[in-house]
Order: structure tokens, then sequence, then C-alpha cells
């Protein structure tokens, strides 16, 4: 029966092809806004690390001294200090442990043509390719020995691979990264971008993923360009690279991996101690809090989500309204001209329901062909987005999201634009239509 | 086949209460060819809508093939119209976007039915009118009497077990209302019911019976083609 409910609402579609155009569009264009805004919402809102919500944590020690609090977030520091990053590291409780800082690094590979460019680069400590993760298509992370003492290995990114040897695989070669003479053991697969970047939040979450990985311990040595925040609350007379790596500033992000509550709790409970041990010694002068945050509450802490976004969201949906709104009206006036033939089919045994369902099918069949225009119209919203904020190039195109998004939008347009209108046309008095008198 | 007691129809509005049928009382046999007559506004209308399930009524009984109709829900009366009710109307009433095949596909639609036999009803039916040649015409490439003969397809498709025509000539020319008239009696004769609600008396005289309303009551009935029997004064009557 659906299926000569959609053939009557083709008839009837090509029966006013200026009103059905103009429904269609009405619907197109508040679903094609709708779509585009939902797909920016959808890609910002998502926690890309959903599935070990409860098994990793970012760190947080509060070190500050000011008793004004951080500055920023949620008022503690985001961010280690190099001491307690090393502390953690060489404590070795918790069961992933990534130390990350952001660097560009002066790229250069002599024996090809390239010239040399500054490349952004992660600075991590080995787990972060479990932990977060990071697909490896050639070779494999570096080893533990080479993560401890910073040794000159390099994995990189598919892209800058293929770029610097094309015909040939990477691991096994070297290039110079700040004048050092570095061997490729890794290659990461160039689909791999974790958007929000979830494991640095700082400035931009929707940057394009790491051309670079080194292991961490090379900044135990010397300075790398170091491209993210550091911040301190007191003054210090930081004079070299080891004044700063000793100094109370914060500005390396940690993470904790966990495969059980009993290592979590073994992690916490070396926190505590520490924390203790270093107030004794001066730090952590007003609070010995430490926090661990489930990636959820980091993209929360970073409203990564903003107050802007939400509005948005909520302007489109009323967009969308005021456009099925329209829809509503039209279809009013299209179905009032259905009464005489609604009136027949009542009389030869359509029941009120058949009679709404065959309407609501026609209302339906509007909106999912609003819905395939609104698409192709989220597509050139997404492409503008694209060409306006270079950050958003990652998420600002079309995914799953958004065709579920169609589905239901269509849906959702098609039952709420046609509800009316159908309810009013299956209660026509099939009577009218046979007069006698 | 149909019987009303005592069927009361009151119209009303913030003004005035408008009695359509008073203590309406009717029978018509199985078989049987009625003409239901009467001046405009006599109730002809209301009476022809109740008994086609197409109105609901305050007061008395209406049994239809045997069965109590008079407090049914909307569903119910739907299928009973679609299954045991056909109708043919005045001003044909066929769909414009769809072709006869698809016209007389109507009301089988509604009953569920499998593709294989609709299609064979609609041929039968077709044939029967003559126009089966003609299924895939619309019906804006008909006459008005061949329009009426695909209404009569369509109210003969779902083998009901009467016929409601409400003035089925009464927008054709004398030629066409004769072929259809004649359908109509071909069917009576094959054992059809059908109740036919004129104003022509040369039509209603075509007619087993015919029963005259004034002012929402049967007032008169003739037997035409049987023993013509004498009018009868008194109202309401009940006709057996």
């Amino acid at each position: 029966m659906f299926g000569y409910y959609i053939r009557l609402s083709w008839l009837s579609l090509k029966k006013t092809p200026v009103l059905s155009t103009l429904m269609v569009l009405a619907v197109a264009v508040g679903i094609g806004s709708c779509l585009t805004i939902l797909t920016l919402y959808g890609a910002i809102s998502s926690n890309p690390m959903a599935h070990k919500n409860d098994a990793l944590a970012a760190i947080q020690l509060n070190t500050w001294g000011d008793e004004r609090g951080y500055y920023e977030n949620n008022g503690i520091p985001v961010s280690l200090t190099y001491k307690d990053a090393k502390a953690l590291y060489d404590a070795d409780i918790a069961d992933q442990l990534v130390l990350t800082i952001l660097a560009g690094l002066a790229v250069n590979v002599p024996e090809t043509d390239h010239d040399p460019s500054v490349e952004e680069s992660r600075v991590v400590t080995r787990d972060f390719f479990d932990m977060f993760d990071v697909p490896l298509i050639e070779g494999s992370v570096w080893s533990e020995r080479a993560d401890q003492y910073g040794e000159p290995v390099a994995i990189l990114n598919e892209a800058l691979a293929e770029k610097y040897w094309p015909d040939s695989e990477a691991v096994g070669k070297s290039l110079d990264l700040e004048g050092v003479g570095h061997t490729v053991v890794g290659v990461v697969d160039e689909g791999w971008n974790l958007t929000p970047s979830v494991y640095d939040l700082y400035g931009e979450p929707f940057r394009d993923a790491p051309q670079i990985y080194i292991p961490f311990f090379q900044i135990a040595e010397k300075p790398l360009p170091f491209w993210g925040n550091s911040s301190g609350w007191k003054h210090e007379d930081i004079r070299s690279h080891q004044d700063h790596l000793n100094s109370e500033r914060v500005w390396i992000y940690a993470w904790a991996g966990f495969s059980s509550e009993q290592n979590r709790g073994e992690f916490e409970q070396f926190l505590r101690g520490y924390i203790d041990q270093q107030h004794e010694q001066g730090r952590y002068p007003l609070s010995q809090d430490f926090y661990l945050q489930s990636p959820a509450q980091w993209l929360d802490i970073f409203e990564v989500v903003s107050e802007d976004d939400k509005l948005l969201l909520i302007m489109s949906f009323a967009f969308l309204s005021v456009c099925l709104l329209n829809s509503v009206v039209l279809l009013l006036a299209k179905f009032s001209r259905h009464a005489p033939e609604a009136g027949v089919r009542r009389a030869l045994g359509a029941s009120k329901t058949s009679i709404f369902i065959q309407h609501l099918s026609e209302s339906l069949m509007i909106a999912l062909l609003g819905a395939v225009l609104g698409l192709v119209l989220s597509m050139f919203g997404l492409a503008g987005v694209r060409q306006l904020y270079n950050n958003y190039t990652t998420i600002a195109s079309v995914s799953t999201l958004t065709y579920v998004a169609a589905i239901a939008l269509a849906l959702l347009a098609g039952v709420l634009s046609g509800l009316l209108p159908s309810f009013k046309i299956s209660r026509t008095a099939p009577a009218l239509y046979l007069k006698a008198d | 086949m149909l019987e009303m007691k005592s069927v009361k129809k009151v119209y009303r509005s913030s003004l005035v209460e408008t009695h359509a049928l008073r203590d309406f009382n009717l029978e018509v046999q199985q078989g049987e060819f009625v003409a239901v007559t009467g001046p405009s506004g006599s109730g002809k209308t209301t009476f022809l809508n109740i008994a086609g399930l197409l109105e609901t009524f305050e007061g008395g009984q209406y049994l239809l093939d045997g069965s109590d109709v008079s407090k049914l829900s909307d569903r119910e009366r739907s299928q009973i119209r679609n299954e045991k009710i056909g109708f043919i109307f005045q001003g044909f009433n066929l769909i414009s976007d769809l072709n006869l095949f698809d016209n007389v596909d109507v009301p089988l639609r509604y009953r569920g039915m499998k593709a294989s036999e609709r299609k064979r009803r609609i041929m039968e039916s077709l044939e029967r009118v003559g126009l089966a040649a003609r299924a895939k015409h619309f019906p804006s490439q008909l006459s008005g009497g061949q329009q009426q003969r695909v209404a009569i397809a369509r109210a003969l498709a779902g083998e009901p077990k009467f016929l409601l025509a409400d003035e089925p000539t009464g927008n054709l020319d004398t030629l066409m209302a004769r072929q259809v008239m004649e359908i109509l009696e071909g069917i009576n004769r094959e054992g059809m019911t059908i109740v036919m609600v004129t104003h022509d008396p040369d039509l209603a005289r075509r007619a087993e019976r015919n029963i005259q309303i004034v002012d929402g009551q049967v007032t008169d009935f003739k037997l035409y083609q049987g023993i013509a029997q004498p009018a009868q004064e008194s109202a309401p009557e009940s006709i057996a």
C-alpha cells in the first residue's frame, strides 16, 4: 500500500510543478543550512576518544602559586612543568604515560631536491601512538630506550614521507631535524587525524595532523622551536634551557592511560605522595590538588564547543522551522485542492487513516527531495566554510553524521510540515461529493 | 439488504435545527431496483449519505446486509463502504490524474487485494461496460457517458452487495442516459440491488419500485414493474 501512496504522491507533485518546486526549495534551504551547521557542530562536539573515555586521563597538577589561580580553563594549570612531567615518566606507575608538546621543526633532506621547510611536529613519548590509536603503515614506534634517552629517531606523516621518498619506503632513511640527523623508524597513515586534537587542545583544536613525531626527551638536551603555550606564575630568572627545564613554568601536556581501576588507584596514590613531597620542598604552595580529567571533561574544560556554536545550532533549527512553516502553508493550499478527490476516495472505502497516510507520504516525499537538495546545498556550504576558515578544513566536510542527519531531518520535516495539512484533508466529509439535491 | 427503522438526522447550526430525516423507515430487498425521488431539500441526499455510510445519524437503526451498522467506527464504516457498497455519482467523480484502469483500481486498493486479482477484476469490469480497450485512457479523453460507464465499472469491480446511484444520468444527454440506464438494468437483472436517487420521473418509472421522500419522510411508493399499487397517503411508511 505504501508503494501506492508513493505513486499517488509523485503524480500529485507532477500535477503542480511550480508549487511542488517551491515546497522542495523551502525544505531544501532549511535542511541545507541545518545540515551545514549540524555537520560542523557534530565534528566540533564529538569526542574522538570516547571509546577510551574511562581509560585515559589528562593530568592537572596545581603547582600554581598565584592566589588568583590559573587564568584560563578551570583555574588549574592544564599543562605541567618539566620537573613534574619527568617525575611522572620516571616513576613509571601508569600503564601508559604521554608527555607532549608542539614544535615547529626545520626539516632538510639533503639528497632530495626539496628545499628545507618547517613542519608542524609533535614531541612525544612513545605511548602517544598506542594511546591515541595512531596507525603506522610502515615501521614501528621507537624503542623504550630511544624514548628514555631522546635518541634521534622520527616518525613521519605519510604525506611527508611520500614527499621525500615517493618511490621507496621511508623507514631507515635519514633526515635532518633542526640540523640533527634523524632516522625514520615509522610512517603514520595520512588519513589519521584526531578531531578535535584531544591530546593538545590549546589554541586550535582542529589543526591538521602533525607531520613529524620525535621522542619527547630530546628536549632534555637542547631546546626545540616550541609552538605551544608556556605559562608561569612568578618571576624566574631563566637564562638557559636548563633553567627553563627546572623552572615552575607549565608547558607540557601529560596523559595517563590505565588498563585497570587498580592501576588508576596506584597512580593517584603516587601523585598524592609525590605532591606532598614536593610541597615539603616548597613547591605546590597553595594547593596539593591534582585532577585526572577524562577526554570528555578535557573537551569541556577547553570549551571546544562554545556558547556561540550552540547558539548557531539553535538558530539553524529556528531557520529550518521557518522554512517548514512555509512548507506547511503551501501544503495546506495544495491539499485543499485535493479535497474532492479525498472525498471520492473516502466514499470508495478509504478510511481517514488511509487519506492521512497518503498525504503524509506526499509531504515526506517533498521533504526527502528537499533533503537531497539540502545535502547538495550543505556541500556547497561546507566548501564555503573551508574557503573562509583554513583551520576548519578537517571538519567542514560531509560526514556520516551529515547523511544520517539528512535522513532524520527529512523525516522530521516531512512529518512536521505534513501533519496538519494531512490531518485536515483526512477529515474531508465525503458526503459533500455525493450531491443529489 | 437495506433496512432503516425510525432513522433521524438533524443538522444543527448556531441559529437553526434542520430535520433532514424524521422517523425514516425503509426496507429494500435483495435484488430490487429502487428509485428514490422527491423535491429538492426533501432529504434524498441525506438518505443516500446515510445509506452509503457517509454520514452518521442520531436515532433509529440501520441494518445493512443483516448487520446493524448504526454505531460503527470510521474504519468499520469505511470497510463496509469498500466491500458492500458501490457508488455511482452524478458528476462521475473519476480521478483525473489516473487512467481508467487506475480509477477502477481505487476501491480495490483499499481492500488489500493481490495485484493479479485486482487486474482481473478491473479488466472484467471495464469489459462489462465496453471500455476495456481504453483502459490506459484518461477520463478527460472520454465523453460523459463513457465516464459514467467507467464509474459503473469502478462500482462493480469491488463486487458490492448493492449500488447507490445518485442521479446517474443527470449530467448526460438522452442517448447516453439511456445507455447508462440499460447497463444498470442489466446489472440489476443479474441480481444486483440498486438504489437510485433521481429527479427524472421517466427514469424512476424504469425502476421496480419508486419511493418518494418529502420533508425527510417516505411519503409514497409505487411498484412499476410489478402490479401497480395505489399511492399511500399516510406517512411515515414502512415498505416491505
